[in-house]
């Protein structure tokens, strides 16, 4: 079942209506029930490996709870680690390891590994993976208790919202609510919150996202007969694609749960708005940067500072940060897919912020510092949406090389691009006026709820009188 | 030291790490809440933090903090 | 009833109204701009629909469209004919207007200008429908079930007004802004084909036709042309399949679609009139815009080889 099909638009209300007429004590019962209904609809057999993941994780949890000794501390997470990663990276990663061996050590791998073991991977196992990881880290370093609830913990997992594509939560945020949901009481205001979210998660992926899309795979489709103009065109197109199919994807979770009263992480924050990198990380995928930050980036950079004892000097925590922070953006690129063209991207990613630390940029001016970042963001996107190396460095040697001139497909295909440059303008409109002047104008924040009720409903016309209607996929569930 | 002392010297901490003299600390602030706090101010600030209070702390302690309130309980604790 | 309860209930009837409303009302506006066409692909579907009083209609796809010359026709044959082919389209389309057409008028002679692959499976050949959406509040009944094949809900969907009207304002802004000369049907194209052209073409087109090498030929598509076929008979007009002119090496002619597209000429004792490799027309290579398109020349020219084969029909 995907966001945009016909199916969710009768699934959840009807989950919302039931979760208000549930006995509030079985509410988590409901939620559980329809969050692996709603799985399954995807394929059925995956549900097992949920459940196996969510039975080791509730375990492993509970022992950790139960034994404060060190050693057997430390065997348990171990245990877990190997578990979560080896099913994640076996699913996912299985086929590039066997390429990646085949091309660097030059030995015919893949005559030995059988088809069959190309999985495709299932979905979701990318976000609830990190999810379950965190929870057992959060055990393990004592910020909480293990839950002890078997029923809660697997809502956890399976959350339906947020299980195929994030935004990915905290266990210290996720599961408080999920037990107390006993206590939360139907009130206009998560409601009206929720169909807000809601709503702008479709506009965004239904009016910029998909239209944009169209234009974007036909240019990539044909990556020899373009021009740089052409090129460098798509990949500004492609910058408001994923960002529109993302961030309207991750509204629509966050506003299917809030209609039932729960708060998930925001994911995006303007991110194009960012005056750095670094700034853009703590508005690009908050919940994934975040979960990186607090459990990869931060446990290793203190065992790097811990390896050089006496030396706190600016030199050596920079070498730490440097390091630590490659290593963090090298797996964030990983973790995207098994594409090479991802793993440089996430290093890109890495040594612009290693740069940053290196020359500070001079601060007062704004929107200066904005369009650099943005331009480039732009670059690493490139990497991000090319299906190989040879592709990237194609188009980046074409951008400076051959301008050539604008495509502009024939008769109704223009339609398409024009249709994602009105979508992103009034995007860009919005989100001015949200960064810029949040005081003035205010339509959808408006006191007067009749005000806000007939900026919803325009919303709504437009995007059926915009969007695109003819079925596609949320570009993240490939992760 | 009382609490409030060395949640002074804390605060004096990072105030001098980020570069801000009017930085206004609580117990609730964390890294997504306090300007200027980023990963990597985030190491420089604890190893400040060791060198000027004469501890160290472990992974496992540094993980298990919520925010400055968690951090100044811990540290408390080892001043003991 | 707790009174939260009754506010969201009120509250949500309220919106539901608003949308409504807004639907309803901006959607009158949507289909009086859609209306106010006076070119473009949506107004030559209006002149095929209503009031057509031609004589010869040809039927196809963007090749039908851009191959022949109403003006040229018209003079050869004495005829009133128009041009009613529509950029990717295929024989659901084709059957739905003709269906259309056939409710208010009765030509003389159909054509229906053939693309051999018209059988084989294609999903853009059911996205294409689409644009029949904005009709549907006339034609109910006929272009209903044509676009519920694909998708059940399209019904559904189809009572907002909005929905009707999607994805058409691009279309209104541009033809107001780039009127195309009314031709009664016929778009001409410009350009001629250079040799390198050529040959980047085709290797690009035997690199498809490759992939397409394992295409099974779809039901639904068959019966749409047997329908097209017998719902011509019995309205006694008379049908003729043509083939245009084909540059597409790759274009097999034993492919699978095509020999159905021919049985069925057979069966149901339809001509089929194949020009694809016209000896005449593929000598002159500047009567090519690309490897599959007549430019305006060569339309001139293909339209008088088949003017001279039609006056036995008509």
């Amino acid at each position: 079942m995907y966001f945009n099909s016909i199916q969710y638009i009768f699934f959840l209300p009807l989950v919302v209506i039931l979760f208000y007429l549930t006995p509030f004590r079985i509410r988590w019962l409901l939620l559980l029930a329809t969050s692996y209904y709603f799985y399954m609809c995807w394929k059925p057999e995956l549900i097992i490996i949920i459940i196996f993941s969510t039975l080791i994780n509730y375990l492993t949890a509970l022992m950790l709870d139960r034994d404060q000794e060190k050693k057997k501390k430390r065997f348990y997470l171990i245990a877990s680690l190997v578990i979560n990663l080896g099913m994640l990276i076996f699913f996912k990663y299985l086929g590039f390891l066997v390429e990646a061996i085949q091309d660097i050590f030059d030995y015919n791998v893949r005559d030995q590994v059988s088809p069959a073991m190309y999985f495709i991977a299932p979905i979701g196992i990318s976000y609830y993976t990190l999810q379950s990881l965190g929870y057992i880290l959060d055990v393990y370093y004592g910020k909480r208790k293990a839950e002890k609830h078997p029923g809660i913990f697997a809502l956890y997992v399976a959350f339906f919202p947020i299980i195929l594509s994030g935004p990915i939560e905290r266990s210290t945020r996720l599961l408080p609510q999920l037990r107390n949901s006993a206590q939360i009481r139907l009130n206009s205001v998560n409601i009206e919150e929720g169909i807000k979210l809601i709503i702008w998660g479709y506009f965004l992926k239904l009016v910029i996202a998909d239209r944009t899309g169209i234009y974007v795979d036909a240019v990539f489709g044909n990556l020899s007969r373009h021009g740089g103009i052409t090129y460098a065109a798509t990949i500004v197109l492609y910058s408001f694609q994923i960002y529109s199919d993302f961030a309207g994807y991750s509204s629509i979770a966050i506003g299917s749960a809030r209609l039932m009263g729960f708060d998930i992480l925001r994911n995006f924050n303007r991110p194009y708005f960012s005056a750095t990198v670094g700034e853009f990380w703590t508005r690009w995928h908050i919940s994934l940067s975040g979960w990186l930050r607090d459990y990869v980036f931060n446990p290793l950079a203190f065992m790097f500072v811990r390896l050089f004892e006496s030396r706190t000097s600016f030199r050596t925590t920079f070498f730490t940060y440097s390091l630590t922070t490659f290593l963090t953006f090298f797996l964030c690129g990983f973790w995207h897919g098994a594409r090479w063209t991802f793993l440089v991207w996430g290093c890109i990613h890495g040594i612009y912020l290693i740069l940053e630390h290196l020359f500070r940029r001079n601060g007062k001016r704004r929107i200066l510092n904005i369009l650099l970042t943005y331009i480039m963001i732009l670059f690493t996107w490139i990497f991000f949406r090319s299906l190989s190396m040879h592709d990237a460095f194609h188009i980046i040697k074409v951008i400076f090389t051959h301008p050539g001139s604008l495509y502009i497909p024939f008769d109704s295909d223009v339609v398409a691009p024009v249709y994602a440059v009105l979508g992103i303008l009034i995007l860009l409109l919005t989100e001015i006026k949200q960064e810029f002047f949040n005081n003035l104008f205010s339509f959808t924040s408006n006191k007067n709820e009749y005000v806000r009720m007939i900026a919803y409903g325009l919303v709504v016309f437009l995007i059926l009188y915009l969007g695109v209607f003819d079925g596609s996929q949320f570009m993240y569930f490939k992760f | 030291m009382n609490s409030s002392e060395t949640f002074i010297q804390l605060t004096n901490i990072f105030k001098n790490v980020l570069r801000n003299p009017g930085l206004d600390l609580r117990r609730d602030s964390d890294i997504n809440n306090t300007p200027g706090w980023d990963s990597f101010n985030h190491i420089r600030i604890i190893l400040a933090i060791e060198k000027h209070f004469g501890v160290k702390f472990t992974t496992s302690e540094i993980q298990s903090w919520n925010n400055v309130g968690d951090l100044t309980d811990t540290l408390e604790k080892k001043l003991v | 009833m707790n009174t939260q309860l009754k506010t969201v209930i009120l509250k949500g009837l309220i919106f539901i109204l608003i949308l409504v409303t807004f639907d309803f009302g901006l959607g009158l506006v949507a289909r009086f701009l859609f209306f106010t066409q006076k070119s473009g692909k949506f107004y030559r579907m209006r002149r095929v629909f209503y009031h057509n009083t031609s004589d010869l209609i040809i039927f196809g796809s963007s090749r039908s469209s851009h191959h022949y010359h109403p003006g040229v026709l018209d003079s050869m044959l004495v005829v009133n004919s128009y041009n009613a082919g529509a950029q990717g389209q295929q024989i659901l389309y084709q059957k739905t207007v003709q269906k259309i057409l056939l409710q208010n008028s009765r030509p003389r002679l159909i054509i229906l200008d053939i693309s051999p692959d018209w059988l084989y499976e294609s999903e853009d050949a059911y996205d294409n429908l689409s644009e029949l959406r904005p009709f549907w509040f006339r034609y109910p009944d006929i272009i209903s079930p044509v676009l519920s094949i694909h998708s059940k809900l399209q019904k559904f969907w189809l009572y907002s007004k909005a929905y009707q009207y999607n994805s058409t304002i691009i279309h209104i802004l541009y033809y107001f802004v780039k009127p195309q000369p009314d031709l009664k049907g016929y778009v001409p194209l410009m350009h001629v084909m250079t040799p390198q052209e050529n040959l980047i073409e085709n290797r690009v087109d035997s690199l498809k036709a490759a992939g397409d090498a394992g295409k099974q030929i779809d039901p639904v598509f068959e019966n749409a042309f047997r329908e097209f076929l017998l719902t011509a008979r019995e309205k006694k007009i008379n049908v003729v399949m043509i083939c245009s002119p084909d540059l597409r090496i790759a274009v097999a002619r034993n492919n699978l679609s095509l020999q159905r597209i021919m049985e069925l000429g057979h069966l149901y004792n339809i001509p089929l009139l194949d020009f694809t490799h016209d000896p005449y027309m593929l000598d002159h290579k500047e009567f090519f815009n690309d490897t599959y398109h007549l430019n305006d020349a060569g339309a001139r020219a293909f339209s008088v080889i088949v003017s001279r084969k039609l006056k036995d029909w008509l």
